[in-house]
């Protein structure tokens, strides 16, 4: 978890996959999940602003800030009308590889900002995703692009020269004002670039979508520059700006402010705000756990019938030492030498060899269970009358106390 | 009747990759979750036989539900009832 992709480890983290459990950017997740099918499947979501390790939940609109559950509760807890009742939007996850635009469309509310500016210009020729894909190994600055998807591309490109002669078709309305705010379109050879890296099945197989797409597409490299590219290749102006909200709202972006120099002194910085990257041996630790669960269950099963194993033999030993108890002194009257009233004392070290040596060889022949030694007595005992469990004389009235004189 | 893995569809499933949700044979299993180190660290369990499935310890009858961690124990539904929640 945390501010950098977890695949790159190199480039800010945009989205979260539910499935991975793991932050990306957008370059990895496109080359991640693009992988096979299953992994297109997974969910993937924008990342909270505040925490920057848990999945975005809702946009509060106020504050145009995504946030997980957890911050939202936290940042809107206060009972004030100001915090509480701010508006929110559930936010939307995706699956599969969806393009810059079609992501501009799930998440539109990231276009409503009017941030565009000189800045665009310069920030087409580097474009934020690197598509590895091997039919689209494309160098986003190069222009030798053979895609024919770029030559369509190109070709239309060349039809839209100014930004006031541009369609507006569009049948989505969070793109109007942005179209109305447009810059001139870059050079085409860009925008071909980066219809390269983008998904190329989008404009091929869309005809309606040519002249929308060509908005949008414009839209969605300037947006998608602001959005994700900027903060992406220049987290360093991120940190100096020191505001989240510059990386999706881009409110604060001065093109000629922002410079390259800065690179290697803001690197330190970065590396102070990164969050660290939760090493995936705990995620390892917790599949062994679970892969071994089995294993587990079998030693609890040996542990519980050796505990039970010695419960009994704990409760014999325990039987046997009230019986000793009851048995030494007797012991103690029946053996004179035992008796520490003796007058004898001259003999008594040969006395007391001779009582440890009947002690030991007595020793050999205990037994600690239950014996009745006058069975005579035993008939007598289980006749006899009892009231809480001890024997009373049979003619008095015992009702609740066998002992009815109690002095204190 | 055992449950077919679902990217090939064609040999039968042996893991159970929780993340993707889908059940693999082992070629599939190698193919999906080897290509990158975000899928490698999915947990994948094995699919029981249907003829093997553990059954309750109490009953010995039902396939086991539940594994009770105090007890130790694999339990079917309604043992499990009985024990956890009671009843008549």
């Amino acid at each position: 978890m945390g501010y950098i992709c977890e695949y790159c480890g190199e480039q800010r983290s945009i989205v979260y996959c539910r499935s991975d459990a793991a932050c990306l950017c957008l370059s990895c997740d496109r080359n991640v999940h693009s992988a096979n099918a299953l992994s297109q499947r997974h969910s993937r979501t924008l990342i909270c602003e505040r925490c920057n390790s848990q999945p975005a939940v809702v946009r509060c609109v106020e504050e145009r800030i995504s946030l997980c559950q957890n911050c939202d509760w936290s940042g809107h807890a206060s009972s004030s009308s100001g915090s509480s009742m701010h508006k929110r939007q559930a936010l939307n996850s995706y699956t599969g590889c969806p393009s810059a635009a079609e992501l501009s469309n799930i998440w539109s509310f990231l276009l409503d900002d009017p941030s565009i500016g000189d800045t665009c210009e310069q920030r087409m020729g580097s474009m934020s995703i690197n598509d590895n894909r091997p039919r689209d190994g494309q160098d986003p600055q190069g222009k030798d692009n053979s895609q024919n998807v770029c030559a369509a591309v190109e070709a239309n490109d060349m039809s839209i020269s100014e930004k006031s002669n541009l369609l507006v078709e569009s049948s989505m309305p969070t793109f109007d004002n942005k179209l109305h705010n447009m810059e001139p379109p870059i050079g085409s050879s860009s925008k071909g670039c980066y219809m390269g890296a983008k998904g190329s099945n989008l404009f091929e197989e869309d005809p309606y979508c040519d002249n929308l797409i060509m908005d949008a597409v414009d839209l969605s490299i300037e947006n998608y520059e602001e959005l994700f590219g900027d903060s992406l290749n220049y987290p360093d102006e991120l940190f100096e700006n020191e505001n989240l909200d510059s990386f999706f709202g881009m409110k604060d972006i001065k093109g000629a402010d922002y410079s390259y120099h800065g690179v290697n002194a803001t690197e330190g910085l970065s590396n102070a705000r990164v969050n660290t990257v939760q090493p995936t041996c705990s995620d390892a630790a917790s599949a062994d756990s679970i892969m071994s669960c089995k294993t587990d269950s079998i030693l609890y099963f040996a542990r519980q019938s050796s505990l039970s194993v010695s419960n009994q033999t704990g409760g014999e030993c325990s039987a046997g030492d009230h019986q000793d108890c009851g048995v030494s002194p007797m012991l103690l009257m029946g053996e004179p030498p035992w008796c520490p009233p003796c007058p004898e004392i001259s003999s008594t070290s040969t006395s007391r060899s001779n009582a440890v040596l009947r002690y030991k060889e007595k020793k050999k022949t205990r037994k600690f269970d239950k014996r009745v030694r006058y069975v005579s007595r035993k008939a007598r005992a289980d006749v006899r009358r009892r009231v809480k469990g001890r024997f009373i004389k049979a003619g008095d009235a015992y009702d609740y106390d066998p002992l009815p004189t109690r002095s204190y | 009747m055992r449950t077919l893995c679902d990217v090939c569809e064609s040999a039968a499933a042996i893991l159970f990759c929780a993340a993707d949700e889908a059940a693999l044979c082992r070629a599939c299993d190698e193919k999906v979750h080897m290509c990158n180190k975000l899928a490698s660290r999915h947990v994948r369990v094995g699919i029981a036989k249907p003829n093997e499935v553990p059954r309750c310890d109490i009953c010995e009858n039902s396939p086991a539900f539940f594994y009770c961690e105090v007890d130790g124990s694999s339990l079917c539904l309604q043992c499990d009832m009985m024990v956890h929640v009671g009843g008549k």
